[in-house]
């Protein structure tokens, strides 16, 4: 316990009946010693203001957020969507998930035509409330922001149990990438498209962005999930990441095979920390992907400043509207 | 029955019930509307209104809040409505790390539904079967939670105690673990949450640590609180936590996120994301 240094404010009333009269109250000091907090992470990006936002509805499903200067748009297409003064919808005789499908992909690609989904995919996600609730429609990958819809991905922590510690191979991604150029990523990771599992969407990124052949992919153990909510350059983006564990044998080098990454570094976990700590050098998810990873393998605890408020940052709840 | 239902039982959605109260504007914790009626009764400490609860603002020290607000336990005590008196002081603060308002005997807590803090430990050892983990028995004369099973080492935690500290001093009680063993657990993590528990709100944060335990060692309760301890397979704990309450309120969201963080469970397993988004009370 750390001393008081106020005991001389105390005033020489009686304290009556106080439990444990030698306790005092400790005072929270920043020492200039104590490290540059974690949070910095979790505070690149402004809350979203949702204010700012149309809800975007499904039947009476909540389901994502349109930006209001985007959903003029949307009212060229009056057979597939309904505006109103807080939210669009899709429009009611759009019954069927295939229906809202074919609807929506038709309007994105007039959009896209016009220059306003940029990124075209060619993949698509699933639209719903959450990951085990049913899919209410199919979704270009590309407009998921657009919409403020919840897309899925997967991240993989390559690591390496050294003598002398945690070891954790990190990407650099290519300069040629569309989205975040040249910063820092996870062994293997990517978005969640319909059509394949968890697992199986690990074993293939793993083999695209680092070579990791099937057999040692398979090992990779799901350990935690991450949300995040931010106003990125592409939208709103609203997403679930399942992340996974893989140790690797101290031998493998990761070699990219799909040209998305420029480099691969093996880091001391706690030179990892130090980037954490100073830069804003990594992807937002994946430094709260690696935040994560710090938490749940001990590398900070309790006596990190903000510890409880890094634990709770990572998963908030996605703030659809009840049903 | 499922294992989601063991964190929901830690929830509660609806504060309807409750009335929030504060020290200096800071709110600093929820009564329930009967309690914070009763506090009329003592205007020179607290002051009540239909929303809220404050405590007066000449009480502009740790001491003197601690003394008065101490004083007003007592006498909720004599009433009835703080049951038990442990004589184990709480430090209470609007967050972790903040400095402390006050301090509060630890069973008048969920009655002023301040936050409480605790520390739990995931003992287990890997096999070649696995991971088995460490699951005790509380014993039948433990105040809460009688006979229900348990962390190898949990234990609230006391003001001006830090958190690995406190999990030294209750593996050697609870456990007979060595301060050597127990300083190699691991913080992993915390819970948080807000549930109603004997018709008060309790709003308790628990730091989580695994330790890795030698597959020779075998825990001895030396206090008297645990009534015998059990390896249990992760398969064996899953199949109790989702078919029964057997594990103490508290401990079985700890052991779901250790059965997540360990990857026993999968994103196969019904309410997976809610299993793994955990208990996240503010």
């Amino acid at each position: 316990m750390r001393s008081t240094d106020n005991n001389n404010d105390v005033k020489s009333r009686v304290v009556k009946r106080a439990a444990s009269p030698e306790i005092r109250p400790s005072r929270r000091r920043s020492s200039p010693q104590s490290p540059p907090s974690l949070l910095r992470q979790l505070q690149r990006y402004a809350p979203v203001d949702y204010r700012r936002y149309l809800r975007f509805l499904i039947g009476d499903q909540h389901v994502g957020w349109v930006r209001r200067d985007f959903a003029p748009h949307l009212a060229d297409f009056p057979t597939t969507f309904v505006l109103n003064a807080d939210d669009v919808s899709l429009h009611p005789a759009l019954v069927s998930v295939d229906a809202r499908s074919e609807a929506m992909a038709a309007v994105l690609t007039e959009l896209h035509g016009r220059g306003l989904v940029p990124g075209w995919r060619g993949e698509l996600y699933p639209v719903g409330r959450g990951f085990d609730q049913p899919c209410l429609m199919r979704m270009e990958r590309a407009a998921t922001p657009l919409f403020g819809v919840l897309s899925y991905g997967v991240n993989v922590n390559g690591l390496v149990r050294r003598d002398d510690g945690l070891q954790v191979w990190i990407g650099r991604r290519s300069p040629h990438k569309q989205v975040d150029p040249n910063m820092l990523d996870l062994l293997a990771g990517g978005g969640q498209p319909l059509g394949i599992s968890l697992a199986d969407n690990v074993v293939k990124e793993c083999w695209e962005e680092a070579g990791v052949p099937a057999e040692i992919a398979r090992q990779a153990q799901p350990v935690s999930i991450i949300t995040l909510q931010i106003e990125a350059a592409e939208g709103l983006r609203v997403g679930l990441q399942f992340n996974y564990d893989l140790f690797l044998p101290r031998d493998f080098q990761p070699r990219n095979t799909d040209g998305e990454v420029a480099e691969f570094m093996l880091l001391p976990v706690t030179a990892m920390m130090a980037q954490l700590r100073t830069t804003d050098d990594f992807m937002y998810d994946i430094a709260l992907a690696k935040i994560d990873l710090l938490i749940r393998h001990g590398l900070i605890g309790p006596s990190e400043p903000d510890y409880l408020a890094l634990v709770a940052g990572l998963r908030h709840p996605i703030a659809f509207d009840p049903t | 029955m499922s294992l989601v239902d063991r964190l929901r039982h830690c929830s509660l959605t609806d504060l309807s019930g409750f009335r929030p109260w504060a020290v200096e504007g800071r709110e600093i914790g929820w009564l329930r509307l009967d309690v914070a009626e009763t506090l009329r009764r003592f205007p020179s400490v607290f002051l009540v209104t239909d929303e809220t609860v404050s405590v007066q603002p000449h009480l502009d020290t740790f001491d003197y809040r601690s003394a008065a607000i101490g004083e007003v336990a007592r006498a909720l005590l004599e009433m009835g409505i703080v049951h038990g008196w442990r004589s184990e002081a709480f430090a209470v603060a609007a967050q972790y790390g903040d400095e402390p308002l006050f301090r509060l005997e630890r069973a008048a807590v969920p009655v002023f539904g301040v936050k409480a803090y605790g520390v739990h430990v995931n003992g287990y050892v890997r096999t070649p079967a696995g991971i088995k983990l460490w699951v005790g028995r509380r014993a039948d004369n433990r105040p809460i939670e009688p006979g229900k099973l348990d962390n190898i080492v949990a234990g609230g935690l006391p003001y001006g105690l830090d958190p690995l500290r406190n999990l030294i001093k209750e593996a050697e009680e609870e456990a007979a673990i060595s301060e050597d063993v127990a300083r190699q657990a691991r913080p992993v993590g915390a819970i948080s949450y807000r549930m109603l528990h004997e018709g008060f709100m309790r709003r308790d944060t628990l730091f989580v640590y695994d330790l890795e335990l030698p597959v020779d060692f075998h825990p001895a309760n030396t206090d008297g609180e645990i009534a015998d301890f059990r390896l249990m397979s992760l398969d064996e704990v899953t199949a109790i936590l989702e078919s029964s309450e057997a594990f103490k309120f508290n401990v079985a969201p700890v052991v779901i996120d250790f059965l997540i963080r360990h990857g026993h469970l999968t994103a196969e397993t019904p309410d997976y994301v809610e299993l793994a988004m955990g208990l996240r009370a503010p």
